[in-house]
């Protein structure tokens, strides 16, 4: 990794004292392993007041990742600060952080966060022992730092960061700051407790939905079962007869559009909800059956497909095969299903917006809010909470843009709550698909050759087939194992969530699970063997024990889960 | 609306409610007790535990006026600073992801271990599977039951 551009920001109100580092690292530089964080600058941001306090702005979501615990640790080794002294604040999308990414995605918290905050620490340790030597009229060599201190142990002479802040702010930058060696480090690779462990068990962890703002209302949605469809006409006179509701609100925006009940308290507005009875424009998917669509599903394995990868001739490679196998794979919709519900707290003012919300991706929900209000990004202030569960349902921001609309009718702070049922009913499903896979295999169980057909819905939403699908899709190096793989896409009228190479190397890894389980030899030779085999057979094979959790016919041991 | 007084963490808590509200919003929304947590409304996940008498319910399953007459403690009421064994248990096993869920994990394994002091495995199965933990908890539970077991001073065996 290279610091390409790096910005050294004097802290307007320096008469505090207090120093403040920011970094970015130009895109692709920074990236590590992942599909999914080359197009993003991670960063860290960094201050150190005169209080002792080192303050580190989490540049992603707390989810249960444990982000909120990592950062300090890599902070506390690199810059040598003090534990106990760092206090985590959360990043948000604001012109401070402008080109910053806080997009907490594709399982990144840590590669993508990890580099940049090792060299914004190692800048800091450096200018703080700069500033020491200079005052105490020494080379910087013969000065270290530890826990929070600079130390001079020739003269016995420290400083602590606090002391140093003001100083430290005037020295120049260090192009190439030393990064620790790992052997150095007293917190990173070890366990360490959670930050936020104590505030959890005690319940006063703050989660979206444990937001009150003085004089909130709660909202709920009636959406429309049917995805496209919309709200015809509804009488909202039932529901303002139920007691403690406010008023009824027609939805235009979010996942579906509707209409809101507005109550004084969460319960008015659930019953509010369910003394409506909206009629609804059903849309184009009015007659959209699963069992039908299952069949077209079906249908599709036996199309020509899209091919997305062709490497030698697999089905005559399996024609000759002496022994194949050959599995079916069918996947129905899923639910992301985080236990904490889609929540969003939202208070419109004149000329901006203040939002509440537990998200994965809270710039694409300042986004969106400015756009609903015409206003612009800066005048849109999000303000991220703890996530009750993430799985990738809260990269969505549908619950955002209706909180907001639902505020801005009101008038007054309002937080829209979904229930489970809403949860279940409106949501980026994982989408279906029905996988046929065939192989041939070696003497020793292995695959010589791999056929793979999928149908599945048309994942409109990613754009497929694009240059990055068909990329995406050949996960594998080619070694010269023939392989083939087709794609026949159907007319789900379903929003995907999950992305393709997942999910075929979800269904990759299981057939050859399948294949592990009916060993021809025993078990050890199988292991034994599989260093020399092609590396495309070995990452199958590793893929394949890392979706043990998630093999969901495979028998679970008690107390276990799949995720 | 009627009022109701509610015996919540030792204290006598008045609120305005409809009779049918269910307890989980009046300690969410009038009391702002916000570590009991909405996860289903219906019974189901068990992040809306609290006690009743001393034993674990679903707050989302009580009435408020089917509640005057009971005393409830909630996550917040378990102990001062969270010292319960089973918080600080859980705070060692380092339990919690997400988090949402535990709340109600702890509310139930303390009330488990107010009647079973040492839970086998068995036991702490059959009613923590009843919660649902969404991250996929369940070892570090079982693990900082057993732990918080432990720490709790032995009583006299009769």
């Amino acid at each position: 990794m290279r610091m390409t551009r790096r910005a050294f920001l004097r802290d307007g109100s320096r008469a505090t004292a207090g120093f403040v580092l920011a970094f970015r690292l130009d895109a692709g530089t920074a990236l590590a392993a992942g599909a999914s964080t080359s197009e993003f600058a991670p960063n860290a941001y960094i201050r150190i007041g005169t209080d002792n306090i080192v303050r580190l702005w989490a540049t992603r979501s707390e989810m249960g990742q444990g982000v909120r615990t990592l950062l300090p640790m890599v902070l506390a080794d690199e810059l040598d600060a003090d534990w106990d002294k760092i206090v985590i604040e959360q990043a948000g999308p604001d012109p401070r952080f402008k080109g910053i990414r806080l997009r907490t995605s594709g399982s990144g918290s840590a590669a993508g966060t990890w580099g940049p905050l090792r060299k914004a620490a190692a800048t800091a340790r450096e200018m703080l022992i700069s500033a020491a030597a200079e005052q105490w009229k020494v080379t910087a060599e013969t000065c270290r730092a530890e826990r929070g201190y600079v130390i001079h142990a020739a003269s016995n002479r420290t400083l602590s960061f606090g002391e140093l802040a003001p100083a430290a702010a005037q020295m120049p930058v260090p192009s190439k700051p030393r990064l620790k060696d790992a052997k150095e480090f007293r917190l990173v690779g070890k366990p360490v407790k959670r930050r936020d462990g104590k505030a959890i068990v005690g319940g006063r962890a703050i989660y979206g939905q444990d937001v009150k703002l003085p004089g909130m209302l709660y909202a709920v949605v009636a959406r429309c079962p049917y995805l496209g469809g919309k709200l015809a006409s509804c009488d909202p006179a039932p529901a303002l007869k139920i007691a403690g509701v406010k008023q009824v609100v027609p939805v235009r925006t979010g996942f579906s559009g509707g209409i809101a009940v507005v109550a004084v308290n969460t319960w008015a507005a659930l019953k509010g909800r369910a003394a409506l009875q909206p009629v609804w424009d059903k849309g184009p998917n009015a007659a959209f059956d699963s069992d039908a669509f299952t069949h077209e599903m079906e249908e599709g394995l036996k199309q020509p497909g899209y091919p997305s990868r062709r490497d030698g001739d697999a089905p005559a490679a399996l024609a000759r095969a002496q022994r194949t196998l050959e599995a079916w794979y069918e996947y129905p919709y899923q639910a992301h299903a985080p236990l904490e519900t889609m929540n969003c707290t939202a208070h419109v003012h004149e000329s901006s917006c203040e939002i509440w919300v537990p998200t994965q991706a809270p710039e694409a929900a300042q986004q969106e809010t400015g756009r609903l209000l015409g206003i612009p990004l800066e005048s849109v202030q999000i303000n991220i909470t703890m996530l009750g569960g993430g799985f990738g349902r809260r990269l969505q921001v549908d619950y955002v843009p209706e909180a907001v609309e639902i505020a801005k009718a009101v008038g007054k702070p309002v937080q829209v709550v979904w229930t489970r049922e809403d949860d279940m009913k409106h949501g980026f499903f994982h989408p279906p698909k029905i996988e046929h896979v065939r192989a041939a295999l070696d003497e020793h169980g292995f695959p010589t050759s791999w056929h793979h057909r999928s149908a599945g819905p048309s994942l409109s939403v990613l754009g497929l087939p694009s240059a990055e699908d068909k990329k995406n899709q050949n996960f594998y190096r080619d070694d010269g194992m023939p392989w083939a793989r087709s794609t026949t896409l159907t007319t789900s009228p379903t929003i995907g969530q999950t992305s393709f190479p997942w999910n075929h190397l979800y269904r990759q890894a299981r057939g050859v699970r399948c294949f592990i389980r009916r060993p021809s030899l025993p078990a050890n030779h199988f292991w034994m063997k599989l260093p020399t085999q092609p590396k495309s057979i070995q990452l199958l094979f590793a893929c394949a024990c890392w979706t043990r959790a998630m093999c969901w016919t495979c028998r679970l041991r008690k107390l276990s889960a799949r995720g | 609306m009627p009022e109701y007084s509610l015996r919540i963490n030792g204290k006598l808590r008045t609120v305005t409610a409809e009779p049918d509200t269910p307890l989980l919003w009046v300690l969410r929304d009038e009391l702002s007790l916000t570590g009991t947590k909405y996860g289903c409304g219906v019974g189901v996940c068990g992040a809306c535990t609290v006690h009743e008498n001393g034993k674990a319910v679903r707050s989302c399953q009580v009435v408020v006026s089917a509640a005057t007459s009971k005393s409830f403690i909630t996550i917040e009421g378990l102990s001062p600073s969270s010292s319960h064994p089973c918080q600080k248990a859980w705070v060692e096993e380092d339990v919690a992801q997400c988090g949402f869920c535990q709340p109600g994990m702890i509310m139930e394994a303390a009330a488990l271990l107010a009647t079973t002091s040492q839970p086998t495995d068995q036991e702490i199965d059959k009613v923590m599977s009843q919660h649902v933990c969404r991250c996929g908890t369940y070892q570090r539970i079982r693990a900082a039951i057993h732990h918080a077991a432990a720490a709790q001073p032995k009583k006299p065996t009769p």
